[in-house]
């Protein structure tokens, strides 16, 4: 059952395109702190901070201290293949979905 | 269906299908049979999706859509409802010979339905196992 829960835990933290960039960045560029993940992305370092917590609690990322100078990276239990994929596949369709409105909004008669 | 096919066994299916699966629900500022449209016509298409190579609007119809990066996915249509329902199984593949890469083959459901403010559109993909992928022929 708690399986089952932090499953569910780890898709919702990955639903949001912010924190898989994250995820992709600490996986690329190694652990890094929220001021070297502000740097690489465009959000703000509070930003960084709240979806860091977001992926700490689904257990994705750890980091080894606290404060400004903690450096966190991706924990050992990596995410399975089906992870993976729920994560691409669902930013593909974020992305074309998008794309999808803006097309209608641009050919609606003002 | 020939070797060298995109249905071919070599092609392992190797992730377990689970309950993995997609959703995405939106509701799209036009009318059910507008956002058909947007599904199912190549220059609709070409806007948002990828540009259509083939598109037969019919049970065990072909799909094929260029995406940039040169990859293309390729798929059989598997049922298409007018305004209500469109689904088909597609697989992407990128590279070729030697070095194609072809991707595990899944289903992509559209399900349309009317709503105050215009169509509410749920698409959901779902990994679909080898042996029923039934692409090629």
């Amino acid at each position: 059952m708690s399986g089952e829960r932090r499953v569910d835990e780890v898709f919702s933290a990955l639903s949001d395109p912010t924190r898989r960039a994250v995820i992709r960045s600490l996986s690329e560029e190694g652990p890094s702190t929220v001021t070297e993940l502000a740097a690489r992305l465009p959000v703000t370092r509070q930003a960084v901070t709240k979806h860091l917590e977001a992926l700490e609690e689904a257990g994705l990322v750890a980091s080894d201290a606290r404060g400004r100078g903690a450096r966190f990276r991706l924990t050992p239990r990596p995410m399975t293949e089906a992870m993976r994929w729920m994560a691409d596949v669902g930013g593909e369709w974020d992305d074309r979905l998008e794309a999808l409105r803006r097309h209608l909004v641009r050919r609606r008669p003002p | 269906m020939g070797f060298g096919d995109v249905g071919n066994p070599w092609v392992a299916y190797d992730e377990p299908v689970s309950d993995e699966r997609v959703t995405r629900s939106v509701v799209l500022p036009a009318e059910p049979d507008e956002v058909w449209a947007t599904l199912t016509t190549p220059e609709e298409l070409s806007a948002w999706l990828g540009e259509v190579v083939a598109l037969e609007l019919e049970p065990g119809g072909s799909l094929v859509v260029r995406e940039n990066e040169g990859a293309t996915r390729r798929g059989v249509v598997e049922a298409a409802d007018p305004g209500r329902i469109l689904s088909f199984r597609w697989r992407r593949l990128a590279g070729a010979g030697i070095s194609l890469e072809v991707g595990g083959a899944s289903r992509v459901t559209f399900v349309l339905e009317a709503d105050p403010a215009g169509t509410r559109l749920t698409v959901t993909e779902e990994p679909v196992p080898l042996a029923t992928a039934g692409f090629g022929a």
